[in-house]
């Protein structure tokens, strides 16, 4: 499989606030790839650096972000509204927001294939009814024929979701798509999120804070922390077996099934601005080197990578 | 003696949509012990918030008795009952004052209640210190304050008054893992300090199993099933109950 999405090394800053540091991630075709991590860890910015709408005053100032061959940051903004939408489309976290609320759906449907060629309004609107329809969403035309504050929550994320698809991008972008929805509609989110990659084989990079969500939903996982990735790997690898401290504590706090809420827990405080480890002020296994310089991604298994010191010596 | 006794608790909203009335809260009856951690968990829009909003006199129920320490109280509640019952909120930024500082409200309510000054200063930063926080905090406004603090806050304020009974509506979901692991251990810690009976709303079933002494499982206006957090996530006895174990997504 060949990379659809590979980002390489990048810097985001706002202003003069540095945001992201070296972070590299790809995509494969028809790979569905999550990102946790808490909040300020700049997953979303990562999304929004992909797409070109940093804004703010947001700029990446290094490394380079090619979609399938073409480098992104080299397009204007022109070419890149092109894109957007029809190669590569974005699921807001909150969808009734992510609406225009005095339009109904279906006039922001129209100014969707408006704005991008290659559709007819009606072959859009069969289209879209028939992804909702995927989506167990049955009454497509009267849902186009509303408002976004008219449907309930987890309706209009299912709307916004086919309204992302309705061009066939080849990558879906979705920031938080289930935090504002609950636990039974969320369950339904992701499951059909899974089975419409299944159906038109588009490339998913999605972003949340909910361990459960990622776990369940995707291929591949990276743990991202401070603005820079800290582990990535297959799911499996990353959610059963994770090795670097601060994966192993994210998880640990997680509240499961069988067993009391753990204690102890502490969230952990980050200086994005430091030279070495980013988790060095609160790593258990913490030592000398780690404070002077970042450490390289390590390979623990096939295609697992660690980015700790401690590991790359051994010591874990 | 128990804490909270609801029985029979009603309350229905119109919706213009279908032109009739919404059981949101329909005949619903429990009861909370002193010094209990009780869950009660179900989808939005089943009825949750709106019985704490009634507990706290929020909204005037339709029908039904609420009594604290035995004793019925009926909306509009009479001052000193807030001295018995407290709330924390889903979104702890939105429940402060944001132009004033935190320390400021957290003492004003005491001194609402007639404790000086002085003393409500000295009990707020010692709140403050009890909950993690530091003296310093009591300068800060709400924007200045992540949401894991601003929560602290908020729960040394509802704690200001020592109240029996603290209401919890939902006060992690707006947090990250590792802030609500440390959120509920020190919810779980002040119970047993405080004596507190502790009403804890949430979507999360994992959660609330793995805090609570006895769960509530809430649909559509009705409770469809009480028992204890082992009873519940073991053997459930709805079908409902099933099928909200079931949408939990685990790791």
């Amino acid at each position: 499989m060949s990379r659809l999405l590979d980002i390489n090394g990048i810097d985001v800053s706002y202003g003069n606030a540095p945001i992201l540091r070296g972070v590299s991630m790809h995509v494969k075709d028809g790979e569905i790839v999550g990102v946790v991590g808490e909040s300020g860890s700049g997953k979303s910015t990562t999304i929004y650096a992909t797409l070109g709408i940093l804004g703010n005053g947001g700029k990446v100032t290094a490394g380079s972000i090619h979609y399938d061959g073409r480098d992104l940051l080299a397009l204007s903004q022109e070419d890149l509204r092109k894109m957007r939408g029809k190669e590569m489309s974005l699921v807001a976290q909150n969808p009734v927001t992510s609406f225009h609320p005095i339009r109904k759906i279906n006039k922001q449907l129209k100014e969707l294939v408006a704005c991008h060629s290659g559709m007819t309004y009606a072959e859009a609107e069969e289209h879209m009814c028939e992804i909702m329809a995927k989506m167990n969403l049955k009454d497509g035309k009267r849902l186009l024929n509303s408002y976004a504050f008219e449907l309930s929550g987890g309706m209009c994320q299912r709307v916004s979701i086919a309204m992302a698809l309705v061009l066939s991008p080849k990558l879906l972008l979705a920031d938080e798509p289930t935090s504002a929805l609950d636990v039974t509609v969320q369950k339904q989110v992701v499951e059909e999120m899974r089975k419409l990659r299944d159906e038109y084989g588009n490339s998913t990079l999605i972003v949340s804070h909910n361990m459960g969500v990622i776990s369940y939903i995707s291929d591949r996982v990276y743990v991202m922390f401070a603005g820079r990735v800290m582990e990535y790997g297959e799911k499996g690898a990353v959610i059963k077996r994770p090795m670097h401290p601060y994966t192993k504590n994210l998880i640990a706090a997680v509240p499961t099934m069988d067993a009391p809420m753990p204690t102890g827990v502490r969230p952990t405080g980050f200086d994005r601005t430091v030279p070495g480890c980013v988790f060095y002020q609160s790593c258990p296994c913490r030592q000398e080197v780690c404070a002077l310089s970042d450490p390289e991604p390590v390979e623990t298994e096939s295609g697992h990578f660690v980015k700790c010191h401690c590991i790359r010596e051994g010591k874990l | 003696m128990n804490a909270v006794e609801v029985e029979n608790l009603k309350v229905s909203f119109y919706s213009h949509k279908s032109n009739s009335f919404v059981h949101a809260v329909d005949d619903v009856s429990f009861t909370l012990g002193e010094n209990e951690f009780l869950g009660l968990v179900g989808e939005s829009g089943c009825g949750k918030s709106t019985i704490a909003r009634m507990l706290m006199g929020l909204q005037i129920p339709d029908g039904g008795t609420i009594r604290i320490k035995g004793k019925e109280i009926k909306p509009p509640y009479p001052h000193n009952v807030y001295k018995q019952i407290q709330m924390i909120y889903q979104m702890p930024q939105d429940s402060f004052d944001p132009r004033r500082k935190v320390g400021t409200c957290i003492t004003e309510i005491q001194s609402n209640f007639g404790v000086n000054k002085r003393e409500a200063r000295d009990f707020t930063m010692h709140l403050l210190t009890r909950v993690g926080l530091t003296e310093e905090y009591y300068n800060k406004y709400p924007h200045e304050m992540s949401g894991g603090e601003c929560q602290r806050a908020a729960i040394a304020r509802s704690l200001s008054l020592k109240p029996d009974v603290l209401i919890c509506d939902e006060p992690t979901s707006a947090l990250d893992v590792s802030v609500q692991a440390q959120v509920v251990e020190l919810l779980a810690q002040l119970r047993k300090e405080m004596k507190l009976g502790v009403l804890f709303i949430s979507h999360d079933l994992a959660l609330v199993q793995g805090l609570c002494d006895s769960v509530m499982v809430m649909y559509q206006g009705k409770i469809v099933e009480r028992g204890s957090a082992k009873e519940i996530t073991q053997n459930p006895r709805e079908d409902y109950t099933r099928k909200l174990l079931s949408s939990v997504l685990l790791v």
